[in-house]
């Protein structure tokens, strides 16, 4: 446990440079820590066996295997019904920022989607790509293929976000894209879109029948604001240069953020839409179990 | 509150504010630029922002405005007083300080003159004084009045005090301070600070209400501020003193003692002399020695005890008669001294000089026989010894002069021509002095020519009689200085009468009646003329009756009964003795007095030589009459004469006044002093404030603090916070990735 543990830090995962070993480890990581399996918040069926491991529930050991092989084995699962996932990326050039952290938010963002990729594809179901900056640029439709995440991951892989983005308008077409019900998880750090448009795309997902998990992926430096003394902030997208007193407007900009913050996750719960506010200087493997446990509650 | 500085030029610091605004804003450190994507989340708040911006920085720059501000304030060292519109201690005056320097000022308290304390009062309190005080110092034995200079001149100034025998009032020395106040006052502060023993010779408290008081107040209402008085008394609460306040002079054979001052006819040569002297003890209950020494020698001549039994806290006075002492040589200068020192020593030595000058007096007489008795009269005097010579008026020398003869007198001349006029009129012109004593047959025409008239005190007119038994003289109430002696006399003075005289007739602006008769008309008997002082030196009188008598003609008839008694005598010798006093002079001086001699008349002397305590040397201007000698201005027996010493000298000594060195007697009462002072202002004799303290007194100063450790505070807290400023603004890049 230990060693997995430790190398499940992000610094490791960064080292051996796979993303697909990185959300393995992640996820296996993951699974052996808790006591209760995440597998069934995915809404599976049993579909096999596999060997029994601490923290998996008696009730679920198949006694007549333990008769017949004197082993334990638990009743593994297959999908009860298929639940296609969207990984949706933000490509728009604020999200390949970060200030002091190792990760940018992309890639942070990455490594979240991955993971999440993972978890999916190990439970068979259908995991796609959609990346978007003004429009939508990447579309890999699900599969549950286990090449799938490595697919996902190599396009992910190659990209670098630039420009600028249009959120709402992307999601808007990606809705118009979806056929069938799906999950669809955004990772986006929502800045210069106007949040009452992007709601509107996501009611547009909503209502279209799809179940939408909301990573608000931001910056440590933009959630903490360390900053000091005089500086001139510069926009990545936009170019737009300002000068501020770090000191004396950082209570007003925690505010402002915890305001902008609270605003969607108002939002997102009227709209039973999992908002998940990180930043990319959580473990990202803590952020996701916090939220998936979180979501095991409410299911 | 008001505030004063120790070193106000260094308030030109505060110029240097100019720096920190030049740094403010050419060294700036420019922001880092640090890109940042929730840029969107900021810009509502941005106007708020930079306004907050702006105003950091300019209280930083006001910070650092106001340390430099500061930092020359406290360099001056600003004081601080909390009373609006007073003087600080500490803070810039224009200060007068006045010295009594007189001969009291050199009494000793535990080994220290009085002045010498007061110039240590005075120059620890110019210590304190900054720098920018302007100070005048002003002696009062000095007649110039000073002018501001700087504390270190004055510290030399002060410093060159010196006791002065000869000196004047301390009231004196004050108006010269108010006068150069007048002329020059700084524009500061004034305080004028009096140092004085409170002695009766160095107050004189007629001129605080009638000058110093207008003065004062004339000069306020000039300056438009006050002047700030301080008036520091070193006098000894109880002086003890034994000293010697006079000489006087007895002949051995008479009991009549006149003081060395008042011998104006110098005194008998060859008669045996007693010198008195009078002796004052203060508070004190003594025995010691006063010794006579003459000559310069060294040895006393004569030594008396002087024994003082009184109990120690009153003023005794004693006089100690010498043994008998002759002037063999025309002169004699000696010294009396007391034994044993005391704290006030300039007093323990009394100076005198003994003049026995032969007088000659001519009395042009026709006939001479009838002068006889006139001369006896004239020579029998010891205190004016004369040589008399009897001539007839027709011999009379054509070159009269007053260097040979002192005196010429009139007797029974008849008709007295032109040439003889003449002469007369030269001798009295020079100096020389004239007795007109008409006989009973005068020539009234011959008295009464053109140039006659410019020496007679009047016109005579004619014989007039007065019934039996005669009138006395109407002597009134003795005010011509030729009376001074018929005062004494006056107890019998009505018994000697006139029954016959010349009438005067008295000519407005020329005669000056010196005493009438007591008759109904009061005529004029005894006159003086009076000249223009300019062109004439000389003195005429005029006594107008006959003083002689002819007891061998049958019908004579006495003009007086003058002879009867000491009338005539006393006549004589007053005539003649106030006109040869014209050209008389004393020999025995005080300091203050005019020390001056008349100069010979044969031009043969053309400078002089003045030896003794002081010495000098000169020249004699042109028509040069007399000559003052201001040099003589220490006691001590002194010497003038030609170089050679042989055509023309006089001795003479001089002594301090009296008055100079009485400590105790009549000193001036505080309620006089704070008449011009005020309460405050004053230290009373024997209290040990210092000047700075009694200032403070005086001008009611509360407790002074300096603000330099306030400032220091306020200094290091500001530099706080501008460091705590600055360090928000400038921290170096610790944080930036």
């Amino acid at each position: 446990m230990a060693t997995a543990e430790k190398y499940l830090r992000p610094e490791v995962i960064r080292q051996v440079g796979r993303l697909d070993l990185r959300a393995k480890f992640i996820v296996e990581g993951f699974l052996t820590g808790l006591h209760a399996s995440p597998y069934q918040g995915f809404s599976v069926e049993f579909s096999e066996h596999r060997k029994y491991v601490a923290g998996d529930d008696p009730k679920d050991i198949d006694w007549n295997v333990f008769a017949k092989t004197d082993k334990y084995y638990i009743k593994k699962f297959r999908a009860e019904t298929n639940l296609s996932g969207y990984l949706v990326m933000d490509l728009s050039a604020s999200m390949n920022y970060t200030f002091r952290q190792e990760l940018t938010k992309f890639e942070y963002s990455i490594s979240l989607a991955a993971a999440l990729g993972y978890l999916m594809i190990h439970q068979q179901d259908p995991v796609g790509l959609v990346t978007f900056d003004t429009v939508i640029r990447a579309f890999l439709p699900p599969k549950s293929r286990r090449s799938q995440l490595g697919t996902i991951l190599g396009v992910l892989a190659g990209l670098k976000p630039t420009g600028t983005t249009d959120l709402a308008a992307s999601l808007h077409q990606l809705a118009s894209m979806i056929r069938t019900k799906s999950l669809v998880i955004l990772f986006t750090d929502l800045l210069r879109s106007d949040p009452v448009k992007v709601m509107h795309s996501l009611h547009h997902l909503r209502h279209r029948g799809n179940e939408v998990i909301l990573f608000h992926v931001l910056d440590e430096a933009e959630v903490k604001f360390p900053f000091k003394d005089l500086i001139i902030f510069e926009e990545p997208e936009s170019m737009l240069k300002e000068t501020y007193d770090a000191d004396s407007i950082r209570s007003e900009y925690l505010a402002e953020l915890q305001r902008f913050r609270d605003q969607y996750k108002s939002d997102c719960f009227k709209a039973n839409i999992d908002y998940v506010p990180v930043d990319t200087s959580m473990g990202f493997d803590k952020a996701l179990t916090e939220y998936l446990i979180n979501r095991q509650r409410r299911f | 509150m008001h505030l004063a500085f120790l070193s106000p030029w260094v308030l030109l610091g505060t110029l240097l504010v100019a720096v920190p605004i030049i740094i403010h804003l050419v060294m700036r450190k420019k922001p880092k630029l640090l890109m940042f994507p929730a840029l969107e989340l900021l810009q509502q708040r941005r106007k708020t922002n930079l306004r907050k911006l702006r105003i950091r920085h300019l209280l930083l720059l006001l910070l650092r405005i106001l340390l430099v501000a500061l930092a020359a304030l406290a360099l001056a060292r600003p004081l601080a007083t909390n009373l609006p519109g007073s003087l600080a201690i500490g803070s810039p005056l224009g200060v007068v300080l006045v010295f009594d320097t007189s001969a009291s000022m050199d009494y000793k308290i535990e080994n220290k003159t009085r002045l010498e304390q007061a110039r240590e009062q005075a120059l620890t309190y110019l210590k304190s004084l900054p720098a920018s005080s302007e100070v005048a110092v002003i002696d009062s034995a000095e007649n110039s009045a000073g002018r501001f200079v700087t504390i270190n001149e004055a510290t030399k100034l002060i410093e060159n005090r010196k006791v002065s025998s000869r000196n004047r009032p301390v009231t004196a020395a004050m108006e010269d301070g108010l006068r150069l106040l007048e002329r020059s006052a700084p524009n500061l502060p004034i305080l004028m600070c009096v140092f004085s023993d409170r002695t009766n010779a160095s107050w004189d408290n007629s001129v605080v209400g009638t000058t110093l008081l207008p003065q004062k107040q004339g000069l306020e209402a000039k300056l438009k501020r006050s002047i700030n008085l301080v008036y520091y008394d070193l006098g000894a609460p109880d002086p003890r003193n034994l000293c010697i306040t006079g000489l006087s002079l007895r002949p051995a054979s008479v009991s009549v003692v006149t003081p060395m001052e008042d011998l104006r006819f110098g005194v008998p040569a060859k008669e045996l002399l007693n010198v008195v002297a009078t002796v004052q003890s203060a508070n004190l209950n003594v025995n010691n020695e006063a010794w006579l020494y003459v000559d310069g020698k060294p040895d006393p001549v004569s030594k008396k005890n002087v024994n003082f039994t009184g109990n120690g806290t009153t003023i005794e006075t004693k006089t100690i008669t010498f043994d008998p002492i002759e002037v063999k040589d025309g002169v004699l200068q000696g010294k009396v001294v007391l034994a044993s020192p005391d704290a006030l020593e300039l007093d323990n030595t009394r100076y005198f000089t003994l003049n026995a000058p032969t007088r000659r007096v001519l009395i042009l007489s026709d006939p001479p026989a009838v002068a006889e008795d006139w001369k006896l009269a004239l020579e029998s005097l010891r205190n004016l010894p004369m040589s008399c010579e009897i001539r007839k008026s027709s011999e009379c020398p054509a070159g009269l002069s007053p260097d040979e003869y002192q005196a010429v007198c009139l007797f029974n001349v008849d008709s007295p021509g032109n040439q003889l006029w003449e002469i007369l009129q030269k001798y009295v012109q020079q100096g020389g002095g004239m007795v007109v004593i008409p006989g009973p047959t005068l020539n009234v025409p011959a008295y009464s020519t053109k140039i006659a008239g410019e020496l007679m005190p009047g016109k005579p007119i004619a014989v007039k009689n007065i019934p039996l038994p005669g009138a006395p003289l109407e002597v009134g109430s003795y005010e011509h200085p030729a009376l001074g002696n018929f005062k004494r006399w006056q107890r019998d003075i009505g018994n000697f009468k006139v029954t016959r005289y010349w009438d005067l007739e008295n000519i407005p602006g020329v005669t000056n009646v010196i005493t009438p008769l007591q008759t109904e008309t009061l005529p004029t008997l005894w006159a003086e003329r009076l000249f223009d002082r300019n062109k004439v030196a000389g003195r005429v009188v005029w006594l107008g009756t006959v003083m002689y008598s002819l007891p061998s003609n049958p019908a004579w008839k006495d003009w007086n009964n003058f002879q009867n008694g000491w009338m005539y005598v006393g006549l004589a010798h007053t005539c003649v003795s106030h006109v040869i006093g014209a050209r008389e002079q004393r020999s025995n001086f005080v300091l203050g007095d005019d020390v001056r001699f008349l100069l010979p008349r044969n031009n043969r002397v053309q400078e002089y030589v003045l030896k003794g305590p002081n010495s000098a040397s000169g020249k004699f201007a042109n028509a040069q009459q007399t000559l003052a000698v201001p040099e003589a201005n220490r006691p001590g027996n002194y010497l003038l004469s030609d170089p050679s010493g042989a055509l023309w000298s006089r001795h003479f000594s001089v002594n301090l006044a009296a008055a100079e060195t009485q400590l105790a007697a009549d000193r001036p009462k505080l309620e006089d002093i704070e008449r011009f002072f005020g309460k405050e202002g004053i230290t009373q004799a024997g209290d040990e404030k210092d000047l700075a303290s009694l200032v403070k007194d005086a001008l009611g100063l509360s407790p002074q603090s300096e603000l330099l450790p306030y400032l220091m505070l306020l200094i290091l807290l500001l530099l706080a916070g501008e460091n705590f400023l600055a360090n928000r603004f400038y921290q170096p890049e610790q944080t930036a990735s």
